[in-house]
Formats: structure tokens, C-alpha cells, sequence
């Protein structure tokens, strides 16, 4: 009787807007005690924070993708880029598409994308005549791409949880996120062809003037993908040369960041780590808590005896990961429900980080719909439209992504292919 | 460069302190991790205690983070229901029981981590972190990051009980 009512006070205040790391917690804390053990358990759990080492790739690639946002980085970005694929029909768009995507991968959609360069991308869309409906869905999309392209900091923490290796989630984004990224490129040069959208001339000055000018940053890319592809640095590392890197050519480079936006970029991007690690922690305790008390095999139990077959549960799994990235932000998502999950996707048969890719792929498309799309909120405010009008521009393009979710969904291979040719 | 705003009472003190810590730890560990790089690749060397001290930065980085962010009362939350209802009573009532949950989760938290802490320091079974550096001076920082948070908590939750009271919007 208490229980139920303790239980049911935790979801209310869930619901009504407490801390998620307060949740978790007190789930861990009611379960322990009631178990007749220790809370002390619980500070244990939250100590095994510092027992993993690769978790600081999360606060070193999240600084460093706030440093570059701070900086002019994005504006040199686009115009590069625009140099490079601007003659193509649809290049502003593709431009939008990649920029967003190699930002986004380096800030973890945390609204970052759209913040730092949805004010540089839009208004040089509609200069470029593309309709204001299709410009605000391309930039509000390009928020959360690039989810599944390393080092974006969803898939570590995937991996973090699932004791999968963090490089073979890197590994494995890689083709399901080019696929995305293709479709909605196609999508975008209909789009152009269609609308009769210009197209600027292919300058090799341009170009020449372009690189030189991101000299210092291009060689960022290269040393991370290039070294953890390569398999040259452990991912750990390549966060340390990526922060380290980004901090010496901002600040004494080129010095575009002051000692006092220093500072804050520090303390807005540790606020964000922090907030975080904090709910990451107090999950792993509450998951503690429930694989003590065998809460995967209930699930599991309950599950089968309503589906048999892996493609029944993969359609259940896209729908409910779909309503799931509607309700919450994609942190909260991964701890709470991946333990939960991978046990019971595991007796179907589901390879784990194949999982990981169909979750995150799905939590992308959350960003983008109605209530609660983060991307949508962010979007409003930063472009000062109404919700309606930027989720009605997004339609068009939450289509193209949930196309792809159940191409990468139903085909394994895609996911899976390269982490073979490595020889996994 | 000089903050043209200058500290006036000790909240605020605090509060510079704390952003300077944040932005010490990070750093410290931005230099250190690749410190760690530059001599086992360049030197084929290695510091032991390197990795265990960042490791545990990392711990220190995400509870002052969170510290931070619990003064900005910006944590993650399911705002499924607070996005859409009108500033108000009914707001600032939800706010309070929200912020209440918190304060009484966070001063378990800060029993619980205390509880991990003693135990260590009275009876050091895991040792040192790095010379100088014993197990239970990084455990310690549990209990105080989850104190000040309480506190933090209990004062949002009595802001948010007057505005209740008193029924007007924020």
C-alpha cells in the first residue's frame, strides 16, 4: 500500500516537471530500502562515475563543440562548404545539410546546431529563394543529424550502458547516417530543381580563399575521425586532441573567444555535461536496483506473450521508440530505457548495436515532432515563429527520416556491414 | 580582464567560486588528458596517477555541473505538462511540489553519498587515488555537491510556496 503510493508520488512528480536525476534516485533509494539494504548503495552507484574512463569524451567533445559554435567556425564552415557544392542544384541546401550534420555529431543535438548556425543558414536560404516552409524545416532538422555519426555524445553514452565498445558504434553509425543524409539531400535538390533555385558558379579562388581561411580548423576532422577510424587514437583520445585542439586555435589562433566567453562557454557547456552525467548516474543506480529485482525478464515475459516473431517486435519497438522520442529528451530516453530493452532485443535475436543505431535513429525523428520535439521549441524561438508553422515545415522532411529509420530498422546489414569488414 | 560586476554578498562569492572551479577542472582536464598523449606517444612514457585523477575530474566536473545547474534551476526535466500551463497559481504549486521532491531526494542523496564517505575514511580499504590524494578525498565531494543542492532546492521550493500563496505570476 505506502509502496504504491511512494511509487506513484515519484511518476506524479515525474510527470509534473521534477529533476529526472531526482526520479531515478529516489526510484533507486525507495527500491533499496524497501529491498532491506543499505541506501549507502545508492552513493556507491553514483561513485562508479568515476570508474569509466571513456565517459570523458562527454564533457571534452561537448566543450569543444561549444567552443566552435562560440567562435566564427560556422561561418567559415558554410562558406567552405558553400565553395565546394554550391554550383550543385540544391547546394545551399546540401551545404545546410552537412554543415548541420558535422556540428551536430560534435554537440549531440543539444540545440547547439540550430543556435549556432540556423541564424547564418536561413536567412541565406531564402536569399537563395528557397521557400521560408522549406528553410525552416531544413534547419530545423539539421538540429538532431548527425546523431549517429561519431563522436556525438548519444552514441557513447549507448555504449557507456551497454558495455558495447564505443568504436563499434562509430562504426556502425556511419552508413545509416550517410543514408540519411543522402535522402534528404536528394530530397533537397528536387526541391531546388523544382522551385527553378539558383546556383553560384564554381570558383576555385573561392575555394582557395575558403580553406585558407579554416586552415586551422579543417585539420580537426581529419585528426578525429581519420584517428579513431584509422584506429590511430582510443576515443578517449581523440576527445583530449579535439578539446585541446579547439581550445588553442579559438582562443589563441584566432582568438575569436575573449577569457570571459571562455568562461561562460565553459560553464554553459558543463552545465549541459553536468545535467547529464548526473541523470546517467542515477539511472545506473536505479538499473542496479531493477536488474536485482529481475525487472528485464518481466519484461521479457511479459512482451513475448503478446509477440512472437522479431519483425512483430521490431514494428512494436520503432512505434514505441517513436511515442517515446515524442515524451522525452533523448538522455532520459537512453538510461532509462536501454537496459531495459537490450536484454529483452537480445532474446529476439537483435544484435546489440544494431539497437543502439534503431534507437537513436528514432530519438532523432523525437526531436522533430509534436508535443514535445526539443528541435521544435529551440527552432521557434531562435527563427521567433509559431510551433505550428515550424512542425508543418517539418513534415516534409519527418517523412524522409522515418523512411530511413525503418530502411536502417529492417535492414541489419546496414548497420552492421563495416563493424564486419573490421572484423567484428 | 576585469568582471565589471564585482561580488556583493556571499551567494554570490559562492557562486563566482563555483564557476571557477568548473572552468579549473575542465581545463585541468582538457591539459592533462593530453599531456597523458603527448608522452606516451612522443616520450613512450606514461604518468599512473594521470588517468585516475582525471577519471575522477570527470566525477568533480559533473557534480559541480549539476550544482550549477540546480542554481540555474535548469535540470533536465519531463516538462510534458509544466511547458503548457499559464503562469499562475497552479504553476507555482507544481513548482513546489517539484521542488520539494527534490530537496527530500537530494538530502537522501547527501545521506547516502555521507554513509559511502565515513565508511572510507574510517576504514581506507581502496587507498589513494594518487600520491596525496586518498580515495576518500574524492568521496567526499558527493555529500557536499548534494548539500549545497538540497539547500539550493529548499529554497526554490519556499520561493515557489510563496508565489503559491500569494498567487501571482512569475
Amino acid at each position: 500500500m505506502i509502496s504504491t503510493l511512494v511509487i506513484g508520488s515519484i511518476l506524479l512528480c515525474l510527470v509534473l516537471g521534477a529533476p529526472v536525476f531526482c526520479v531515478f534516485a529516489a526510484v533507486a533509494l525507495w527500491g533499496w530500502h524497501m529491498d532491506g539494504t543499505s541506501v549507502s548503495v545508492v552513493g556507491t552507484d553514483l561513485f562508479r562515475l568515476s570508474s569509466n574512463f571513456v565517459l570523458i569524451t562527454i564533457p571534452l567533445f561537448t566543450f569543444a563543440g561549444y567552443l566552435l559554435g562560440e567562435s566564427n567556425a560556422p561561418q567559415r564552415l558554410v562558406k567552405l562548404s558553400r565553395a565546394f557544392f554550391g554550383w550543385m542544384p540544391g547546394g545551399l541546401a546540401i551545404v545546410s545539410i552537412i554543415v548541420c550534420s558535422f556540428f551536430t555529431a560534435f554537440t549531440g543535438a543539444s540545440g547547439v546546431t540550430i543556435v549556432a548556425l540556423g541564424a547564418l543558414l536561413f536567412p541565406a536560404l531564402l536569399q537563395d529563394k528557397y521557400t521560408e516552409n522549406f528553410s525552416l524545416g531544413l534547419v530545423t532538422t539539421g538540429g538532431s543529424l548527425g546523431l549517429l555519426f561519431a563522436p556525438s555524445v548519444p552514441l557513447i553514452i549507448y555504449g557507456v550502458i551497454t558495455e558495447t565498445p564505443i568504436f563499434d558504434m562509430f562504426i556502425a553509425g556511419a552508413l545509416p547516417g550517410i543514408l540519411m543524409i543522402i535522402i534528404l539531400c536528394a530530397f533537397s535538390v528536387y526541391i531546388a530543381v523544382k522551385t527553378n533555385v539558383g546556383r553560384s558558379p564554381l570558383q576555385w579562388k573561392a575555394i582557395g580563399e575558403a580553406l585558407w581561411e579554416a586552415k586551422w580548423e579543417i585539420p580537426l576532422p581529419i585528426i578525429v575521425l581519420g584517428g579513431i577510424y584509422g584506429g590511430v587514437f582510443a576515443v578517449s583520445e581523440a576527445a583530449a586532441v579535439t578539446a585541446f585542439w579547439a581550445l588553442i586555435v579559438e582562443v589563441l589562433i584566432y582568438r575569436e573567444i575573449s577569457f570571459s566567453q571562455l568562461k561562460q562557454v565553459i560553464r554553459d557547456s558543463m552545465v549541459m555535461v553536468g545535467g547529464i552525467l548526473i541523470i546517467m548516474s542515477a539511472a545506473m543506480a536505479s538499473t542496479n536496483y531493477f536488474i536485482d529485482v529481475d525487472v528485464p525478464a518481466m519484461v521479457f515475459d511479459f512482451i513475448q506473450r503478446f509477440v512472437s516473431t522479431k519483425i512483430m517486435f521490431l514494428i512494436l519497438l520503432n512505434l514505441f521508440l517513436f511515442t517515446l522520442g515524442m515524451l522525452l529528451d533523448i538522455f532520459s530516453a537512453l538510461v532509462v530505457v536501454v537496459p531495459l530493452i537490450t536484454p529483452v532485443a537480445q532474446e529476439y535475436g537483435i544484435n546489440n548495436v544494431h539497437l543502439g543505431i534503431i534507437f537513436l535513429a528514432n530519438m532523432q525523428i523525437g526531436y522533430l515532432t509534436p508535443p514535445l520535439g526539443m528541435g521544435l521549441f529551440i527552432s521557434s524561438y531562435r527563427f521567433n515563429k509559431g510551433i505550428l508553422k515550424i512542425t508543418v515545415a517539418c513534415l516534409p522532411f519527418i517523412a524522409m527520416l522515418i523512411a530511413s529509420v525503418l530502411v536502417i530498422t529492417y535492414w541489419s546489414d546496414l548497420s552492421l556491414f563495416l563493424l564486419r569488414m573490421t572484423g567484428k | 580582464m576585469e568582471d565589471t560586476n564585482t561580488p556583493k554578498n556571499p551567494f554570490e562569492i559562492f557562486a563566482k567560486v563555483e564557476d571557477g572551479i568548473l572552468m579549473l577542472i575542465l581545463v585541468g582536464m582538457v591539459l592533462l588528458a593530453f599531456l597523458q598523449i603527448v608522452l606516451r606517444n612522443i616520450f613512450g612514457i606514461g604518468l599512473i596517477w594521470i588517468e585516475p585523477l582525471v577519471r575522477q575530474m570527470l566525477l568533480w566536473v559533473a557534480l559541480v555541473g549539476a550544482m550549477v545547474a540546480t542554481r540555474d534551476h535548469n535540470h533536465i526535466t519531463v516538462d510534458a505538462i509544466s511547458r503548457f500551463l499559464p503562469p499562475g497559481r497552479i504553476k507555482s504549486a507544481t513548482a513546489f511540489i517539484c521542488d520539494t521532491f527534490a530537496t527530500i531526494v537530494c538530502c537522501l542523496l547527501t545521506y547516502s553519498t555521507f554513509l559511502v564517505f565515513s565508511r572510507e575514511f574510517n576504514d581506507p580499504l581502496l587507498g589513494n587515488i594518487m600520491p596525496g590524494l586518498p580515495h576518500w578525498g574524492s568521496l567526499i565531494t558527493l555529500p557536499i555537491a548534494f548539500g549545497v543542492m538540497t539547500l539550493r532546492f529548499v529554497r526554490f521550493s519556499f520561493l515557489s510556496l510563496l508565489q503559491t500563496v500569494k498567487g501571482e505570476a512569475t
